[in-house]
């Protein structure tokens, strides 16, 4: 029984009992219009809602997960900086040198600018 | 406590992910994959292993979810397509029962199910295995060679107490440092990729 356990069982049973008062003493009065979602005043036929998904999207969420494994990787040399001291600290330098190069090539190559700034 | 935890998670685990494969909107599906890696993240902490448990929160849910969702906004799904009913639904049951039948005879090959006290699935599991003595002969390796790390907990004889992520770092970093530079050179590939693949220009 310490504090994270009572934050366990606490937390659900919190949002459990907002989610009951909520559904047990608010009144509903739902129309079509409003249950529907919102599209900006468009109506939701196909073919007017959707455009052209832009690939910048899921090049800056791949680019995201590149660098999230990279500082996964930097979390361990976060804590045991003093006992690695030196010789840790040049293979994380020479392990950040290798993943700046590529950094360097993303910004030069514009792959995650939404507007064509190289022309 | 912790036994029950880690049973009330693995169920959880795998009640998310039937509820993935068979929930009918993508966006649910997507909802009860985070539900899986969240479970499997608890799993993982309960058993002790938390710089892996914490990256899982990390990568899969902070990462890797992100791009499912994408992947479902690009693909331009009516709703009114993808819903099977009736026979188009149950169509699938033979196969799906052949595969599981197959899982789970080779996951009782390695490791064999133990259920006590129960006879009928006892002389069950006991007439596969002497199926499988006839047939196929096997030398039964154990999987019992668990390396204990040495941690006691009296003041007097521990020496040091290293946090996980530490000894982690500790081997990361000066060992396994041909590994890493390694690693490194594996992202910077997976980096050139997409950049590459999505140019417009040619340079």
């Amino acid at each position: 029984m310490n504090n994270l356990l009572m934050l366990f069982i606490f937390v659900p049973i919190l949002s459990f009992v907002l989610l009951a008062l909520n559904v047990l003493l608010a009144p509903k009065n739902s129309y079509e219009a409003k249950v529907s979602p919102y599209e900006c005043g468009f109506l939701a036929i196909e073919g007017q809602t959707r455009s052209t998904f832009q690939i910048h999207f899921y090049i800056v969420a791949m680019l995201f997960l590149v660098f999230d494994l990279e500082i996964l990787l930097l979390f361990p040399l976060a804590v045991t900086l003093y006992q690695v001291s030196t010789y840790g600290f040049v293979i994380a330098l020479i392990f950040f040198f290798v993943l700046t190069i590529g950094f360097v090539l993303e910004i030069g190559s514009g792959a995650i600018s939404l507007t064509d700034s190289h022309k | 406590m912790e036994n029950i935890l880690l049973n009330v998670l693995a169920l959880g685990t795998l009640l998310s992910s039937l509820l993935v494969i068979s929930s009918s909107n993508p966006v649910i599906a997507v909802i009860f994959l985070i539900s899986v890696f969240f479970n499997a993240a608890g799993y993982l902490i309960l058993l002790g292993v938390g710089f892996i448990g914490i990256s899982y929160i990390l990568l899969y849910v902070g990462a890797i979810t992100v791009l499912f969702l994408f992947v479902i906004m690009m693909i331009n799904i009516k709703l009114s397509d993808i819903v099977e009913t009736g026979s188009e639904y149950t169509k699938n049951y033979p196969l799906a029962l052949a595969i599981g039948i197959l899982f789970i005879y080779e996951i009782n090959n390695i490791l064999p199910f133990s259920i006590s006290d129960v006879a009928l699935i006892t002389a069950l599991t006991d007439f596969i295995n002497y199926i499988n003595n006839l047939f196929l002969y096997q030398d039964h390796y154990s999987l019992v060679n668990i390396l204990n790390t040495f941690n006691p907990s009296i003041a007097d004889i521990s020496i040091t107490s290293f946090l996980q992520i530490e000894a982690i770092g500790h081997g990361l970093y000066t060992y396994g440092a041909a590994l890493l530079i390694v690693c490194s050179i594996i992202l910077l590939l997976a980096m050139t990729a997409p950049i590459f693949l999505s140019r417009k220009s040619k340079f």
